[in-house]
């Protein structure tokens, strides 16, 4: 993904409103994050038959260690997250207060790299579950078709 | 002095755009894979038979990936062109222009919301289904 890294910057324009939207959409991904990594996991621990005849069984260990630890950084962030969308109330309250204000900006932008390289690292994990789940699936296809 | 606050804040604007536009495309491109991913596993023999009514839930599921498939070209095809031409026109910098390509980059950002949406709820929709009926092999 070309486009992170390069434009953190925006947050400094980012409204109250934008930054709470953002906040909102972040935690919406990240639960239904959780409930695909459910659906990963079964797949992955009970459909091991052709898994194991397609030699892709270390792999696939290494695949659902990786989910494993998803999860735990997935609570982790979305705790984060809703921590920091409670503590709004200091971008929203009429109360000129630069520093905190500040801070809070700075802390919107710290999650949005976390976000990002988040998505990032899962959305890589999730493609080599595609990758190796298509090459169980298609060795077993072509062990049925020699059968 | 205006002047040059008006055109760093369009300068700033068309980057933002940009960026925001090639996450879209971004996400895009990996849903596109997903969707294709789903699409095979639902045609594979990957679940519990007898199951009342499989086959047709799965077909069901892979008509609705389907139409989703399409959803997603059709919006990459208005992104594509909304890059294009924002590139091409938003130099001159004309007045009319930008508030054009403001209106668009609006309506195409609440698309893309809207079709994430209906993608999380398809597949929510499908995982919820199959988890639960994954041929168990142990």
């Amino acid at each position: 993904m070309e486009t992170t890294g390069q434009n953190y910057k925006y947050v400094e324009w980012k409204s109250a409103e934008e930054m709470h939207f953002s906040s909102n959409q972040w935690i919406s991904e990240l639960k239904f994050i959780k409930d695909e990594h459910q659906f990963f996991e079964d797949m992955l621990k009970e459909y091991t038959l052709p898994i194991i005849e397609s030699h892709l069984l270390s792999k696939v260990k290494d695949l659902i260690g990786r989910l494993t630890k998803y999860k735990q950084k997935t609570e982790t962030l979305l705790n984060k997250i809703s921590e920091h969308r409670n503590g709004l109330q200091v971008m929203v309250d009429g109360i000129n207060q630069l520093e905190d204000e500040n801070r809070y900006k700075q802390e919107h932008r710290k999650l949005l790299i976390d976000v990002n390289q988040f998505s990032l690292e899962y959305n890589d994990l999730k493609k080599e579950i595609f990758e190796t789940v298509s090459q169980a699936l298609k060795q077993q296809k072509q062990k049925r078709l020699l059968n | 002095m205006l002047d040059s606050a008006k055109k760093d804040f369009s300068k700033k604007t068309r980057e933002r755009y940009l960026f925001e536009i090639a996450q879209w495309e971004d996400s895009l491109m990996f849903i596109s894979e997903e969707i294709k991913f789903l699409r095979k596993l639902l045609s594979t023999e990957i679940f519990e038979p007898n199951i009342p009514n499989l086959y047709e839930r799965l077909q069901q599921y892979s008509k609705k990936l389907q139409d989703l498939k399409i959803e997603q070209i059709l919006l990459e095809k208005k992104i594509e062109k909304h890059k294009t031409d924002f590139i091409k026109e938003l130099e001159k910098n004309e007045e009319q222009k930008t508030s054009l390509f403001k209106k668009t980059q609006f309506q195409l950002r609440k698309n893309f919301n809207e079709f994430l949406k209906k993608n999380s709820g398809l597949k929510l929709e499908i995982f919820n289904y199959t988890g639960n009926i994954l041929k168990k092999t142990r």
